[in-house]
């Protein structure tokens, strides 16, 4: 026999989120429960390695409790990928891996062709090869389905840039995959 | 128009009408256009497919949560033991309050009414029966009414009620401080040069106490028009004396003050053809301030009532 844990609804996610300002353990499991495995995902897809990236998620959720009285707006989750992005990007900036996107640096990048391991692995891996700042726009519109709006939010730029980079992404992961997509289209 | 950018905003869902027929119209032409299409929808899905595939280690999950759990309900339990502890704190403030109005309503139950009524009592009484014996009323009272008196002797009688009394003070009514009357308290030292004493010499108590006995100073018309010493006779030991009068002692504090004393003095003598009437009282009280108009606290003096008949 399995338990069915009910889902919390937008009202108690806001309620958890207001708590969690005045230092709540209650709230604060309840928004971890909701918002965790999205993070993980989020982290896993930034870093690539999931020690790295169990670090990250660790590092996250404590930077949650250590700045939890700076929480402001109701956009909890908003707030969350703001600091799992961070964390992502130090880490990311400690392994010295971070590059600002380079057009031609990119172009030479080695196209995925191995066909064996399926599509959603050739997808994993092109976006380890996409620039940080075209990879997390990716993340968080393919993979976490944020709108425009939020991304921009989370990423702390404008709209537009947002789109544009949501749109490069995309672009540049059919490039790398190209080799995967004609086989797969031929077939 | 980019088609590139029209199969992005189809991924999205943001194609307008007309972005919508010029996509078919490209697609349904160019080959390659539909291969960049198809390659693209099976991207996006296949990452849309893939977006809960990724599962944590339970262990990890539960592990990280316990551990940013505790330190959430370690911060809890301080942040309760800051606040009973500003609880204790604010408690132990309002206890040194209270104390202190309990240590000024020692005092001033105590020492003052000590002084005042200890071994007066009798002066009091005395007093009143001054008041109403004297050659006072024989000398003001219209000849009519002597003769009056004189005629109904026999049915003359005197009561006297002279009582201490205490009551609680616990009202939310509490009566506006006559300051004009409160200073033209030299009932004590300047009575004599004020024979014009005739309006009202009430000193208002302000904290009214339906318990405590009032009474209203008013000179009788029988005595307005002369010089009257009954409210000096009332201490007649402190005529001559510098110490300081009740009269002064009687200063209130400001509204607001926590602590309020007051003391309250009266007097009436009043006479006609069916009696005649002295009644005096004194009393000190101490009340502690609840809010604009409340006050609680006790009240403490003397009253008294000669009449006769």
């Amino acid at each position: 026999m399995s338990l069915s844990v009910r889902k919390p609804s937008e009202d108690e996610l806001r309620a958890a989120a207001d708590e969690l300002r005045s230092g709540s353990a209650a709230a604060f499991q309840v928004l971890y429960k909701q918002y965790s495995p999205s993070v993980y995902r989020f982290c896993l897809r930034m870093l690539g390695e999931s020690s790295t990236a169990q670090d990250a998620f660790q590092e996250t959720f404590m930077k949650v409790f250590e700045h939890h009285s700076e929480f402001r707006g109701d956009h909890f989750p908003a707030w969350l990928f703001t600091i799992a992005r961070r964390v992502c990007l130090n880490h990311i900036r400690s392994m010295k891996e971070h590059d600002m996107f380079d057009e031609e640096a990119h172009s030479s990048a080695p196209m995925i062709t191995s066909t064996d391991i399926g599509m959603q692995m050739c997808v994993n891996n092109a976006l380890m090869h996409l620039p940080l700042q075209l990879r997390e726009a990716a993340i968080l519109r393919e993979y976490e389905g944020y709108s425009y709006q939020e991304i921009a939010s989370i990423v702390g730029i404008d709209i537009s840039l947002a789109k544009v980079r949501v749109h490069r992404a995309r672009l540049l992961l059919r490039k790398l995959l190209a080799p995967v997509m004609q086989e797969w289209y031929e077939s | 128009m980019n088609l590139n950018l029209l199969i992005s905003k189809y991924v999205d869902g943001d194609l307008t009408v007309e972005e919508d027929q010029v996509l078919r119209r490209l697609l349904s032409e160019q080959p390659a256009a539909k291969e960049a299409f198809d390659v693209a929808t099976v991207l996006h899905f296949s990452m849309l497919e893939d977006a809960d595939s990724i599962v944590i280690p339970n262990d990890f999950l539960l592990e990280t949560e316990s551990r940013i759990t505790m330190k959430f309900e370690a911060q809890e339990a301080i942040a309760k033991a800051k606040l009973r502890e500003q609880r204790v704190k604010a408690f132990k403030s309002n206890m040194t309050r209270l104390s202190s109005f309990v240590v000024a309503l020692l005092v001033v139950c105590t020492v003052p009414f000590s002084d005042m009524f200890i071994g007066r009592k009798s002066i009091f009484a005395s007093n009143i029966e001054n008041q109403t014996s004297n050659s006072q009323f024989e000398t003001i009272l219209p000849s009519s009414d002597k003769e009056y008196r004189a005629k109904h002797t026999h049915r003359s009688r005197f009561t006297t009620v002279s009582t201490e009394f205490a009551s609680l003070i616990s009202t939310d009514e509490v009566v506006a401080v006559n300051r004009e009357t409160s200073i033209s308290a030299p009932l004590y030292d300047g009575a004599r040069e004020k024979p014009e004493l005739n309006a009202s010499t009430s000193l208002s108590l302000p904290i009214a106490s339906q318990n405590s006995f009032s009474v209203q100073a008013e000179p009788s018309s029988t005595f307005a028009s002369k010089e009257n010493t009954f409210l000096t006779s009332a201490f007649p030991s402190r005529k001559n004396s510098t110490e300081p009068t009740i009269a002064e002692i009687a200063e209130t504090t400001a509204e607001k003050t926590e602590i309020q004393v007051s003391t309250f003095v009266a007097n009436n003598v009043a006479s006609n053809r069916e009696n005649s009437v002295a009644s005096m009282a004194i009393s000190q009280s101490v009340a502690y301030s609840l809010g604009e108009n409340s006050r609680i606290g006790v009240e403490i003096g003397y009253k008294g009532i000669k009449q006769f008949f």
